[in-house]
């Protein structure tokens, strides 16, 4: 492989479990619930992947049980935020606390401290001709089917929205009083949004612990979950949008590796340049906070996100 | 939820649930539960050394969690205490060849001094973003904690690494710096009594004073506060300095009376559990105060329970979230209640 | 009309349409039955597109936006001449073409009978023009139209029959062609005996407040125009007018919580333009806003600290940087006790007050601060008989000490009952002025058609 196509196919890979997270996210905001225990579901999930194929063997299973806890999780904060109409930040912060917590626990009860327990690795599928084309071929048709999966649902959200049940989710993100008023169930909308958006997050978090390594460690999301948060505002909750938002987050941090591995120098204008890889790491945050500064008025959001709906008569 | 059994039911589901969660994760491990929880209880309120632990895991907690408060009431969401705790801590250590050269009795204001300028300076960027951009600062602060995080990476792998060049943190702070221990061999520290002492400072200019009583006002109604005449974007900015001030503190106390040091996990999330600890203590001064010490008890009766139980400490965020979760919750069905109470009253006139 | 339509439940009667009786309605079932409403605020989704909102108003979200469902809306705006493009974006189209969305949405659930609610409070005249073909279209293909409004001029102009309603009555009902606008102006706010006012005292000499010219900066609701008047000593100067005519507008103007566009507003010999709330309190101006509730209380905090709320500018409570907590218990006490505030102390919350407590706290507060000038917005709304007297009282004391007051009140019986001097807002102007004492049936005509008789 060409030093491009290395690059191209990690960034892929690094920017898979963003772009997951960041769909299940953007179909829950969508419908009026911000969730900012995206972090927590996807520690969840990865260890809920990693115990799940370390016992069966398959990493099917694993991402399975992922899928089943983010979406457990969901349903916690589902129940807590749209039918308690609890505060959702608050309620988010307590779910991602409370994953370190149980995760960490879990791991060191199930597995102990010494484990060298390994989870049974997601391969890699090519795709039948299409892996043979020059450059693209290998670079996009010869990853994982969890990768794969995000075109696929980033497709699938795309013309979910567009179509008329899409039609009805925007409507309680966006009006839900126009929504309630056209017979669009506003409650269970929204918690199959939230729960959707959890399942998503805990697959992302499968993702981390059988496709990327292959195991598991405390905490060991690292702030992906927030960084899928930037993703989806950046991709202005549109799907396509948080695909290429979340490839630019990618392509930083594969280019941090890049860089630690050539001895962090880069020739800028024909002067060598020591590039710090920290600077590489903040790069998508200072970007992210550059197009919020710049584009002000249109990163608004759905206008009743985060705001519980209660009927009024 | 009809009668008090109901009523009593609604409140303990959760923290039941998540009681019934810890105890079922310690057995499985193969651990007990009981001397888990008695091991928690010694280590953190048995005998001076485990007070003196609690305090001293409460008090960035406080300091930062008196800022969220702050903030929170003047109705702007400051997520950004973790950031600033590491910006006022870098501040610190930036200056600290400066700073050492005053004598002690000076030296340790001006730290404090210098920390709340740069916490308030980080935390100056969202509000300015917000009063001239109506960029929403919950984001902002967000992105603002990572960018602070690589900044103190970076500094302490370059800049202010220390001398020898081989370890990722910063040279010692002079001895100036370092808060005087106040029980030794407790690790106890002035900065403990240094957050007390803010906690009255801010009940004070919360409740006694026209400025904080405007800050309230605009948190509470902007359209009421704009019929005063309280002038609502100065609510804000003043806000986040405050905010980001006492977060910049918290990080200081830390450098100077425990770490002495700046490296890269400097803060394990302080600035997100002081957000738990404002939430928790009902935006009060005396609040927050106590959930710090619930929440930096937790903390120090864990290392406890990992010595004599064997449970590791990781559980404690466990608890940390479950309760939160049922604060939350708590919180929700009270609101529910006055809202009923409320739309009664509203139909007569 | 909230009744036809569902919103409200009727304690009696019953409702007749197209041959079937209900004893009462829901939204739903109105709308299936046929009847369709266009409220005078859209309930539109600004994000979606024209045909996403019509979809989300139908019966069926998910038909109406099949190829099938949208050949039908195209039909349909073809055939009523509602022109509006499907595909555009409802934040882009003017106030004018998002009403057509409205109505679009009600014809499109097939609606035999439209009930629209002030239409052309928000629509320019040519618009007006325009939505009027429109409705004669409707009624020549059989549709039904229910046309709600306080404009008298064009009620006759479109309307084939008139009906008055009064506090809740049917007072008149004919044909169009059969009444002038006189007739129908003195049945809105009938020949009534007031109860009587206040004794008022005589306006002196002295002029305490003179506005000249001020028009508003901008913003979305009616704007003032050109407004101009001079209030003196010992008198009250009402403000009468339909609601939406520019009160909300003029109100936040004089009580300085948005600066004026143009013109001046000198307090005795000082312009007052350029100041705000607080820096009018200082000079001698004082307001009681129009919505106690969101305007002048902070619900959830002690009465004291809302003392503080509307004094704060006069700094009688700081002692240096603390506040004088102590002082401002006690005056909160006094006012609780002076107004005649049962139950009370000045550590309850003002959410535990009843309405018409809350407005004699807010009275209490807003006159204490010893003002001369004071602008009164609606201040008796949603007060029982004993607390509108009560502040009725208040006002006409202020003025027999010598201050002076501005009354902007939508209840035109309030006005005529406290006012030395009527001036009636019309579309952000001054249409006419009357003495105290002028017939009601002259008031209410300009406040309807905007002209004087």
């Amino acid at each position: 492989m060409t030093g491009l196509e290395e690059f191209l196919t990690g960034t892929i890979r690094l920017s898979a479990p963003l772009i997951l997270a960041a769909l299940g996210e953007i179909v829950a905001q969508r419908s009026g619930v911000i969730n900012i225990s995206i972090e927590g579901m996807m520690l969840g999930g990865a260890f809920a992947g990693f115990a799940a194929g370390v016992a069966t063997g398959s990493p099917a299973a694993g991402v399975m049980a992922a899928a089943a806890a983010g979406a457990a999780l969901g349903s916690v904060f589902a129940f807590l935020c749209v039918v308690r109409n609890a505060d959702q930040i608050v309620a988010g912060m307590g779910i991602n606390i409370a994953m370190v917590g149980l995760t960490g626990a879990l791991f060191r009860a199930l597995f102990g401290m010494e484990s060298l327990a390994s989870a049974p690795r997601l391969e890699d599928w090519p795709i039948p001709v299409l892996s043979q084309l020059p450059v693209v071929g290998r670079v996009f048709f010869e990853q994982s089917l969890l990768v794969y999966a995000c075109g696929a649902l980033a497709l699938g959200i795309w013309l979910f929205l567009r179509s008329p049940q899409g039609l009805g989710l925007r409507a309680c993100g966006a009006r839900p009083e126009a929504a309630d008023a056209a017979g669009v169930r506003v409650g269970l909308t929204r918690f199959a949004a939230v729960v959707f958006g959890g399942t998503m997050a805990g697959v992302a978090g499968a993702y981390l612990t059988l496709a990327q390594t292959s195991s598991f460690a405390e905490n060991m999301t690292s702030g992906r979950g927030f960084i899928a948060l930037a993703v989806v505002i950046f991709g202005r909750w549109h799907p396509v949008g948080a695909v290429l938002a979340a490839l630019v987050f990618g392509g930083a941090n594969e280019a941090q590796f890049w860089f630690q591995a050539r001895g962090s120098q880069a020739v800028i204008a024909g002067v060598q340049v020591h590039i710090p890889y920290q600077a590489l790491l903040a790069l998508p945050y200072v970007v992210t906070l550059a197009v919020l500064t710049v584009f002000a008025g249109s990163y608004r959001g759905p206008r009743a996100l985060g705001k519980p709906y209660v009927r009024s008569r | 939820m009809n009668g008090r059994l109901g009523q009593l039911a609604g409140t303990l589901a959760f923290p039941l649930a998540g009681l019934a969660l810890i105890a079922g994760i310690i057995l499985l491990g193969g651990k007990s539960p009981a001397q888990g929880l008695a091991a928690l209880v010694s280590g953190s309120l048995g005998g001076a050394f485990a007070l003196a632990e609690t305090a001293i895991r409460a008090c960035p907690l406080l300091l930062a969690g008196l800022g969220v408060a702050v903030a929170f009431r003047a109705g702007v969401w400051n997520i950004g205490a973790e950031g600033q705790i590491y910006f006022g801590a870098l501040a610190v250590v930036a200056l600290a060849p400066v700073l050492g050269l005053l004598p002690a009795a000076a030296a340790v204001p001006a730290a404090f001094l210098v920390a709340a300028a740069a916490g308030g300076f980080w935390a100056w960027v969202p509000a300015f973003l917000r009063t001239r951009r109506g960029v929403q600062e919950v984001i902002s602060t967000i992105m603002l904690n990572f960018i602070a995080i690589q900044l103190v990476s970076w500094c302490v792998h370059g800049p202010l690494k220390e001398s020898s060049g081989q370890f990722p943190y910063s040279d010692e702070i002079p001895a100036s710096l370092m808060l005087p221990r106040l029980l030794p061999p407790t690790r106890l520290h002035l900065g403990v009594l240094f957050a007390v002492a803010a906690a009255a400072v801010v009940w004070v200019f919360l409740f006694r004073t026209l400025r904080g009583f405007q800050l309230r006002a605009v948190g509470a109604s902007p359209e009421a506060a704009a019929h005063a005449g309280i002038p609502t974007e100065r609510s804000v900015w003043e806000a986040m300095a405050v905010s980001g001030a006492l977060a910049g503190l918290a990080g200081a106390v830390q450098l100077m009376g425990v770490s002495h040091i700046l490296f890269e996990k400097f803060s394990p999330g302080y600035g997100y559990t002081a957000i738990a600890a404002a939430l928790l203590g009902g935006l009060h001064p005396v609040g927050v105060a106590l959930a710090s010490g619930l929440l930096g008890a937790l903390e120090a009766g864990a290392s406890a329970m990992q010595r004599e139980a064997g449970i590791s400490t990781v559980i404690v965020y466990l608890v940390q979230g479950v309760i939160i979760l049922s604060v939350a919750h708590q919180a929700a069905r009270r609101r529910a209640a006055t809202e009923a109470i409320r739309q009664r009253g509203a139909q007569e006139v | 009309m909230n009744v036809a339509f569902g919103f409200v439940r009727p304690d009696s009667g019953e409702i007749v349409f197209d041959g079937r009786r209900y004893a009462a309605m829901t939204p739903q079932a109105a709308m299936a039955a046929g009847i369709g409403m266009v409220h005078q605020h859209f309930k539109l989704v600004e994000e979606f597109t024209v045909a996403e909102n019509v979809a989300l108003g139908s019966a069926d979200y998910r038909e109406a936006l099949t190829p099938s469902g949208q050949s039908r809306l195209r039909t349909i705006i073809r055939d009523t001449g509602l022109e509006v493009d499907p595909r555009a974006r409802v934040e882009d189209l003017p106030v004018g073409l998002r009403q057509r969305v409205e109505i679009l949405k009600a014809l499109f659930r097939g609606s035999r009978l439209l009930i629209l609610d002030e239409p052309t409070a928000v629509l320019t005249p040519q618009e007006t023009e325009e939505l009027f073909r429109v409705l004669r279209r409707l009624r020549g293909q059989g549709t039904g139209i229910i046309l709600i409004t306080h404009k008298l001029g064009e009620a006759l102009d479109i309307s084939d029959r008139v009906t008055v309603l009064r506090q809740g009555r049917c007072v008149l009902s004919c044909p169009a062609a059969e009444v002038q606008q006189a007739r129908i102006a003195s049945a809105m706010v009938g020949r009534d005996l007031l109860p009587a006012g206040p004794v008022l005292p005589e306006p002196g000499d002295e002029v305490l407040l003179e506005v000249r010219n001020i028009s508003s900066a901008g913003g979305d609701q009616q704007p003032v125009l050109d407004i101009s008047f001079t209030l003196r000593a010992g008198e009250i100067l009402g403000i009468a007018g339909v609601e939406g005519n520019g009160q909300t507008a003029l109100a936040d103007i004089l009580a300085g919580v948005t600066p004026p566009g143009g013109g001046s507003l000198m307090l005795g010999d000082r312009e007052i333009s350029p100041l705000g709330v607080d820096g009018r309190l200082r000079e001698g101006l004082s307001h009681i806003p129009g919505d106690r509730q969101t305007q002048a209380l902070l619900l959830e905090f002690p009465l004291w600290e809302n003392m503080l709320l509307g004094r704060w500018p006069l700094g009688e409570f700081s002692r240096g940087p603390l506040l004088d907590v102590g002082g401002l218990a006690e005056v909160t006490r006094e006012a609780i006790g002076a107004y005649g505030i049962r139950g009370a102390t000045e550590r309850t919350l003002a959410m535990s007050l009843s309405g018409g407590n809350q407005q004699r706290f807010v009275v209490a507060r807003q006159m204490g601060a010893g003002p001369r000038v004071v602008v009164a917005v609606n201040p008796t709304r949603g007060l029982d008989v004993g607390a509108i007297e009560y502040v009725h009282a208040r006002l006409a004391e202020h003025c027999g000490r010598g201050g002076a007051v501005v009354l902007i009140s939508t209840d035109l019986d309030e006005v005529l009952a406290l006012s030395h001097r009527i001036l009636v807002l019309y579309r952000g102007r001054v249409a006419a002025e009357y003495p105290r004492g002028a017939r009601r049936e002259d008031v209410g005509l300009a406040m309807a058609t905007g002209r004087a008789s």
